[in-house]
C-alpha cells in the first residue's frame, strides 16, 4: 500500500485501521504484511493492565461513595429509628394524661410524704437538746430550771401561766400527749 | 460503538443515577480504557492509580450533570474528565521524572509481543517516549484512538475539533511514530 501524504491515502489508511480495530485478534495475521498496520497492531497489543486488587477496591469504594447509596443508608437509619419513636396513633390526650400521672406518681414516690419517719418529723415536737436550753434568756430562769429537771422525767412543761400550765406527757409506748393543767384547782 | 450497545449504555447511565451497582457496571466497561489512556500520559503506576481514582470519583460526583446528547455519549464525557484531570496533574507536577521499569505497570501478554515481562515493559517505555515526542495534539489523538479505544468522531467531540482534523493528525502521528520506532530498532 502506497502511503504518500495525500487525503485519499490518509482515508485508506484510516479505513484499514478502522477495519483492523474492528477485527478479532485471530484474524489479524494479514497485518504483518503491512509494516505500518503491523506497527499499529503492536501499539494496540501494548496494553498496560492494573492489578485486579486495585481495580476491585476502587469499584467497591465508588459503590460506597455513590450518592444514592449514602441516601439509602440514611433512609435505613431513619427507618430503624422509627421503631423507637411512638407512632402518631399513640400521641393522644389520653396517653398524655397517663404519662403525666406516671410522672406525678414517680415524683411522689421520691418525696414520699406518707413514709412513717417523715410523718414523725412533721407531727412530733422537736426533741429538746441542752444547747437550746442554754439559749433561753436568763430572765426566765424559773422555767429554764424546771425544763432541765423535767427532761429526765416523762413530762415537760411547755408553758406556765398564773392560771394554768401546758404539759407534754410522754407515754410508755413513746407517744406524747399535751394536757392543760389548771393550777387554781 | 454499535447502536444496540449505545442504547444499552444509555439505559445503564440512566440507571446509574440511582443505582450504585449500575455505576459499577459502567466502571467495568470503561476501567481498562481509562487506565490505559492515563498510564500512557503519566507513566508511573502509582500516579496513574491516583489519577484514575480521581477520574472515577469526579465522574460519580458529577453524574447527575451528565445529559446524553447526540454527539456526546458517556464515554466521551468520561474521557473529557480524564483529560482535564491529567492536565490538572501536570499543572501541579510540571517536571517529568524518568520512571524505572519496575515502577511501570504490567503489560498484558500477547502473541505479537515478547514473552519476557521486562522486555514488554521496555517496549512500552520506548513507545511511550515516542508518543511523548509527538506534538501535543497528535499524542492525545493517538492515545485516545489506540488506548482509549475512541472512534474519530468521539475524539473530535472530546478535543472540540473537526473529525477531519482528527483523521489527518492521526495519520501523520502514526507515520512519524512508525519511522522513529524503526530507527530505534
Amino acid at each position: 500500500m502506497s502511503l504518500k501524504n495525500n487525503p485519499s491515502n490518509n482515508q485508506n489508511l484510516l479505513d484499514e485501521i478502522e477495519k483492523m480495530l474492528s477485527v478479532q485478534w485471530r484474524n489479524r495475521d494479514y497485518l504483518k504484511h503491512n509494516a505500518l498496520l503491523g506497527f499499529c497492531a503492536q501499539i494496540i497489543a501494548m496494553q498496560p493492565k492494573a492489578s485486579a486488587n486495585y481495580r476491585e477496591n476502587l469499584k467497591q469504594k465508588l459503590i460506597v461513595l455513590h450518592p444514592q447509596k449514602k441516601k439509602a443508608d440514611w433512609k435505613q437509619k431513619i427507618t430503624t429509628l422509627r421503631f423507637l419513636i411512638p407512632s402518631r396513633e399513640l400521641l393522644t390526650l389520653r396517653t398524655a394524661y397517663i404519662c403525666l400521672s406516671l410522672v406525678l406518681f414517680i415524683t411522689l414516690g421520691i418525696i414520699n410524704p406518707w413514709h412513717p419517719d417523715r410523718k414523725n418529723v412533721f407531727s412530733n415536737p422537736k426533741p429538746i437538746i441542752l444547747s437550746e436550753i442554754n439559749s433561753i434568756p436568763a430572765t426566765n430562769d424559773l422555767s429554764r430550771v424546771r425544763l432541765e429537771n423535767n427532761l429526765t422525767q416523762n413530762y415537760r412543761i411547755l408553758k406556765e401561766h398564773r392560771e394554768f400550765k401546758l404539759i407534754e406527757y410522754t407515754l410508755f409506748d413513746g407517744s406524747k400527749i399535751i394536757a392543760v393543767e389548771n393550777i387554781l384547782l | 460503538m454499535l447502536l444496540d450497545d449505545k442504547n444499552k449504555e444509555k439505559k445503564l447511565v440512566q440507571k446509574a443515577y440511582h443505582d450504585p451497582e449500575a455505576f459499577g457496571e459502567l466502571y467495568e466497561l470503561y476501567f481498562d480504557k481509562i487506565f490505559r489512556f492515563t498510564v500512557y500520559r503519566v507513566s508511573s503506576l502509582e500516579n496513574t492509580e491516583d489519577i484514575v481514582e480521581d477520574i472515577f470519583e469526579k465522574a460519580l460526583k458529577n453524574l447527575s450533570h451528565f445529559h446524553w446528547r447526540k454527539n456526546a455519549n458517556f464515554g466521551s464525557w468520561l474521557f473529557q474528565i480524564a483529560r482535564n484531570t491529567i492536565i490538572d496533574y501536570y499543572k501541579k507536577n510540571s517536571i517529568r521524572k524518568t520512571i524505572n521499569v519496575a515502577d511501570l505497570p504490567e503489560i498484558a501478554s500477547n502473541e505479537i509481543l515478547p514473552s519476557d515481562t521486562v522486555k514488554r515493559k521496555e517496549i512500552f517505555q520506548d513507545l511511550q517516549k515516542l508518543i511523548d515526542n509527538l506534538p501535543q495534539r497528535q499524542a492525545e489523538i493517538v492515545i485516545l484512538r489506540f488506548f482509549g479505544e475512541r472512534r474519530n468522531k468521539e475524539i473530535a467531540e472530546i478535543l472540540k475539533i473537526s473529525e477531519k482534523t482528527v483523521a489527518s493528525n492521526l495519520c501523520r502521528a502514526l507515520r512519524t511514530l512508525h519511522r522513529h520506532y524503526r530507527d530505534l530498532q
